[in-house]
């Protein structure tokens, strides 16, 4: 069993994985594009879940630890948009990271590749001033978990990821404005 | 701002909430009295509304993310000497634009390369070569390539630029006069025969690639372009087909029209320049007739075609001479080796005839069929492609006698199947595709060609058919949870019993039982739905081994199943109404059963079949190779739950791969610049590298091809040769330098135990153990050894604590092993400071991991990592840490460690590179202890896994 980890395969997993959901979330995009579908963000997380199912040893993780797998796809989620976001970025710019300036109208989904960069880049600044805040956004809204789920996955109370939730929401809020108002 | 600063706007923040807007801003006014910053950052945060980004949908951002990139370059813009004109074509080899030279004040074509070239070093170098070649093509009827252009952060190919219309666009109105046809055939093959002479393959000659200027000259664009970008030097792959793109996005998927591909480019077979004749007598004949004699709706009806049908000849004109009759039967037989064999036969004979227009034109309708084969060729249709899935396979029409071993490769693009499944009658092939809609059972009709999805099956995977073949069963995810049967006739799916435990794997008997192993033990329920009982099995292996995958065998009492504990893997045999086994076969992987009496396992990467008698589980060997390079999976855990699976009728369906080849140790220097790669040894590759503390050696885990044993390896850095440390026919594996650089531990699961040893590192001297383990190990890996040479630290995960916690155990006698980090979250990769007081770690505490560091003896740890980290490595100075970063990478902090204190510097990202195995419990990198240099596992190009179909396997077997 102990060589069973080490298969190529195993190591180039999430390499393997990340195209894969890639396409997904291609698929998915399709779909909520021409309206097909509702609920979009519970329908990506649980298409992240199920590869992250397939990709985790079960031995290697406590896989009945459903809040653990939860958090991690969260992680895996926030990830790969971000990739997909810099992959996209990069291809506009031509490799160069440059931010690109916006206008109000913009926030929200005009320019996703560069809000989802923003978004990563202010939680992490927001990291290190807490960490936790910044992990209930990655839950929340990365990882589509409810209040309940993200409280028993950070080990606090409901009632403190409602709180860290609404300052963590207005916080990135301002960030986001702010920055583009700068570059404007 | 700092922490304390945030903790004081959150708490005014919230306590400003709790009261009216009337009063909230007298209330903060007093609250923040002398501080009106900290009173305008409240309010700020105050003013923001409910409708920001993360209070959308994320469906809706990555709907957003999805959509296409518009075009990189504007006109007007520059890229080096190049002024870009105007976008001329968007494939799926990237954008292609007019440009002006303005150095040579000329107009070019500039094709600029994807992105997933530039990233790529290693493809980029291959791609540089192929092009460095082609630019030698030196003809007038071939498009030249003028160079490489890398500037602006732009990579791209510069290409000399043509007027006028393609050849399929002629096309479209119709076929050409015979007499201008020749003239245009003639150029073309001139074009080929020079390209031909030195060496050149076009690969995917078809119209769209051939230009008639207005002068009436033929360029034939892209010349060798495909194997450039389709990118494997190698040989026989899926790749070497025409990269014919769908979507403009993927390269190198076989999609879209196939029609002008030989049909040993259809079959995945190695190509040489008689593709290009192939493609040459397909072109020849739709400049005649109008139209491709193998063209189709889809891709797998045209290589249907291509393998089976001969072009209609009686299309021709009857102005078309007989030569060019001959010449087009021979530039179009199904064979390679029967075909015209050199370009310039074709550009003789066109000449002659041209030379002398009286040749007659009588037609030959008596083309011979004793060459023509039974076999239906098919492919997937749209759907399948539709699910990323290309499927090309072959069924025999009639069930004659075995009319010979037919092999065929499909191309299973990254939407990887969750498990296949070839019908009894070996008509069908049911597929657990993961990323349709979600995961579902599609069914592929080798009669028709078409894949589907199979309505009912949604979340389904792991499919697996009844005896007499009217229904599949299948288990769907653990949000559903459950084992299902569907009849294919209709009928809504039947659920057959509950089941949440991942990886399952089942199969049906002609008694109507189904067998499912499902999490570690294998279960028994009526396919009429019930409550499944655990089967006891009586093997030795014990409580704590895990058994998968039952067979059952064709008297439906007696199955096969794989059992793995400490001790290894191993096939047995048991029976329904007994708790007895009898051990068949070791094998790492599970194996299966193909009928009428073989039983199928993986030697390494070798299928291998040995003869079995189902009742006394007796084999008759020899055992004999099957296939080669075949996958006992892929993505990691699901890997072995991938099994071949046979018909009654002697069809097999497999998964290929390249094994090994999926990493590539590269050296980084101090400035994060690629210095060196090392060879991967054939068919295996080196894993979890470590650098000796001198840094002058490297030890690596290596797979044997063949036995599939993992043994030691070290490598003299400066002469590149490696040499075998251990040769143990246990798994021997994960080094760990002592700090003088003189010995090394390892771990080892020698006699069925697991164990950790130690050896000089010169290689002379005994194999001792440091310490052994008794319990239900389920990995060891030791990670470091103490400055003071006492004692080593590794990760265990056993049965009992099936995460991974960091032990240390004592060098040399006595002690019992102690726990360092223990408890519910994962700690993982302990490493010790020069000064063996602080410990550097992995921890999954937080939910993803990260790096943490904490004095050796206990106390407060602090987090280094923010936003993923793993695998840390201390300076030989013990002042800075490098650690393996999330989202590829690795970066380094500068420490300060002082009595009791820590403080930890900026994170510096060192290379921004993707690594591989972020997940991994084992590092896929190591670095110099003196801060000189990185060794990373970097992912070597894209290698897709395939699903071959074997006709009639037997006869391979039996040769």
């Amino acid at each position: 069993m102990l060589l069973r980890a080490w298969s190529a395969g195993d190591a180039t997993a999430l390499e393997a994985l990340m195209p894969l959901v890639h396409d997904e979330l291609r698929r998915i995009a399709r779909g909520c594009l021409y309206g097909e579908r509702a609920n979009h963000s519970v329908q990506a997380t649980e298409l992240v879940n199920e590869a992250y199912l397939r990709l985790v040893d079960v031995r290697q993780v406590d896989w009945q630890n459903r809040t653990h797998f939860l958090a991690m796809s969260a992680r895996l989620m926030r990830r790969v948009l971000v990739d997909l976001a810099r992959t996209r970025g990069a291809d506009k710019r031509g490799g160069h990271a440059v931010r690109v300036a916006l206008d109000d109208a913009a926030i929200g989904g005009v320019s996703p590749d560069a809000d989802v960069i923003r978004l990563d880049d202010a939680l992490q600044a927001l990291a290190a001033l807490d960490d936790r805040k910044s992990r209930v956004v990655e839950l929340r809204f990365f990882g589509g978990l409810t209040v309940d789920e993200t409280a028993l996955a950070l080990q606090v109370s409901s009632k403190t990821v409602l709180r860290d939730w609404e300052f963590a929401r207005a916080w990135l809020q301002r960030e986001l404005t702010r920055e583009s108002g700068r570059d404007v | 701002m700092t922490s304390e600063r945030l903790r004081e706007i959150e708490r005014l923040f919230h306590e400003a909430r709790e009261r009216t807007p009337a009063e909230r801003n007298a209330w903060l006014t007093r609250a923040c009295a002398d501080d009106p910053a900290l009173q305008r950052e409240v309010e700020s945060l105050l003013a923001q509304s409910r409708a920001g980004l993360i209070d959308g949908p994320m469906g809706a951002l990555v709907a957003g993310l999805v959509t296409p990139p518009a075009p990189r370059l504007t006109p007007g813009s520059s890229v080096g000497p190049y002024r870009i004109e105007r976008l001329l074509d968007v494939g799926g080899m990237g954008e292609v634009y007019r440009a002006r030279d303005t150095t040579l004040g000329r107009d070019v074509a500039i094709k600029i390369l994807p992105q997933q070239f530039t990233a790529d070093p290693q493809r980029l170098a291959r791609f540089e070569r192929e092009a460095r070649l082609l630019a030698t093509l030196n003809h007038p009827h071939i498009s030249a390539i003028y160079g490489v252009v890398d500037a602006d952060g732009v990579r791209g190919l510069v290409l000399e630029l043509v007027e006028g219309p393609t050849l399929a666009d002629r096309l479209t109105a119709g076929p050409l006069p015979v007499a201008e046809t020749l003239r245009l055939a003639h150029q073309i093959a001139e074009a080929l025969e020079s390209a031909h002479e030195t060496g050149v393959v076009h690969r995917d000659l078809k119209p769209a690639n051939i230009k008639i200027t207005p002068q009436g000259v033929v360029k034939l664009l892209d010349f060798g372009l495909a194997k450039a970008f389709g990118g494997d030097a190698a040989g026989p792959e899926v790749h070497d087909a025409p990269t014919i793109t769908v979507g403009g996005t993927t390269p190198g998927l076989i999609l879209g029209t196939a029609a002008y591909m030989s049909p040993e480019q259809a079959r995945g077979r190695p190509t040489d320049k008689r593709a290009d004749i192939w493609a040459f007598g397909c072109v020849l004949y739709e400049m005649l007739t109008g139209r491709n004699s193998f063209d189709a709706g889809t891709a797998s009806e045209a290589i249907a075609r291509i393998l089976e049908r001969e072009p209609q000849w009686d299309a021709l004109p009857p102005g078309v001479p007989d030569a060019i009759r001959k010449l087009l039967k021979r530039c179009l037989r199904k064979d390679p080796s029967e075909r015209l064999h050199d370009i310039a036969d074709a550009r003789i004979e066109i000449a002659d005839v041209i030379a002398s227009p009286e040749t007659s034109a009588s037609v030959d309708h008596t083309e011979s069929r004793t060459n023509r084969r039974r076999w239906v060729a098919l492919a997937a249709g749209a759907g399948a492609i539709a699910a990323g899935v290309l499927l090309a396979a072959v069924w025999r029409t009639r069930p004659t006698p075995s009319t010979g071993l037919l092999e065929f490769r499909i191309g299973l693009t990254d939407n990887a199947a969750f498990g296949i499944a070839m019908s009894p009658d070996g008509r069908r092939l049911a597929l657990g595709v993961c990323c349709g809609p979600g995961p579902q059972i599609w069914l592929h009709s080798f009669e028709s060609g078409e894949t589907r999805p199979l309505p009912g099956t949604e979340l389904g995977g792991a499919p697996f058919w009844s005896p007499d073949g009217s229904a599949i069963a299948f288990f769907t995810a653990p949000a559903d949870g459950h084992l299902k049967r569907i009849d294919l006739a209709g009928g809504p799916p039947f659920e057959i019993c509950e089941t949440r435990l991942p990886f399952p794997v089942g199969s049906w008997s002609a008694g109507g039982q189904i067998l499912f192993s499902s999490g570690s033990s294998i279960y028994r329920v009526p396919a009429s739905g019930g409550v499944p009982s655990r089967i006891d099995l009586v093997d030795g292996a014990g409580a704590n081994a895990v058994r998968t995958a039952p067979v059952f065998l064709p008297d439906s009492r007696h199955f096969i199943y794989h059992v793995a504990g400490s001790r290894g893997g191993a096939v047995r045999g048991g029976a329904l109404d007994s708790a007895e086994t009898k051990h068949i076969v070791d094998s790492e992987y599970p194996a299966t059963f193909a009928p009428p009496s073989q039983v199928m396992f993986l030697r390494g990467t070798a299928l291998m079949a040995e003869t079995l008698d189902s009742s006394t589980f007796e084999t008759e060997g020899p055992a004999r190779l099957v296939a080669n390079d075949v996958a006992p999976g892929y993505l990691g855990a699901l890997a072995r739950y991938w099994l071949p699976s046979a018909s009654n009728t002697g069809m097999l369906a497999f998964v290929t791969t390249r094994a090994g080849s999926a990493g590539q140790l590269t050296w980084f220097d101090s400035a994060g610049h690629v210095s060196s790669a090392i060879e991967q040894p054939q068919g295996g590759e080196y894993i979890n590298p470590a650098i000796s503390p001198g840094g002058d050696l490297v030890a690596a885990n290596r797979q044997d091809p063949q036995t599939g044993n993992w043994d030691l390896w070290i490598q003299d850095v400066a002469r590149q040769v490696w040499s075998r440390f251990t040769s143990d026919p246990a798994q021997d594996s994960d080094a760990v330098w002592s700090r003088d650089g003189k010995q090394i531990a390892f771990a080892s699961n020698r006699g069925g135990r697991f164990g950790l040893y130690r050896k000089a590192a010169d290689g002379s001297g005994s194999e001792e153990p440091i310490t052994m383990f008794d319990g239900p190990v389920v990995d060891l890996l030791p990670t470091d050894w103490s400055v003071d040479g006492r004692f080593v630290l590794y990760n265990i995960s056993t049965q009992l604590h099936p995460g991974w916690a960091v032990w240390k155990a004592a060098v040399g006698g006595g002690a019992t092993p102690v726990p360092i980090l223990q408890d519910a979250f994962n700690f993982y990769g302990g490493r010790l400071s020069p000064d063996d007081r602080w410990i550097a770690y992995s921890s999954f505490e937080s939910g993803g991991p990260e790096v943490y560091v904490q004095r050796f003896t206990g106390g407060d740890k602090k987090q280094v990592s923010r936003g993923g980290g793993a695998h840390p490595r201390w300076t030989a100075d013990g002042r800075s840490l490098v650690y393996w970063k999330d989202r590829g990478g690795i970066a380094g902090v500068d420490v300060e460690t002082a009595g009791s204190s820590l403080r930890i510097g900026p994170l510096k990202t060192l290379i921004a590179t993707p690594v591989l195995g972020l997940f991994d419990s084992r590092p896929h990198y190591d670095a110099r202890r003196d801060g000189r240099g990185l060794l990373l596992r970097q992912p070597a190009g894209n290698k897709p896994p395939a699903i071959t179909v074997m006709v009639n396997w037997m006869e391979k077997w039996q040769k």
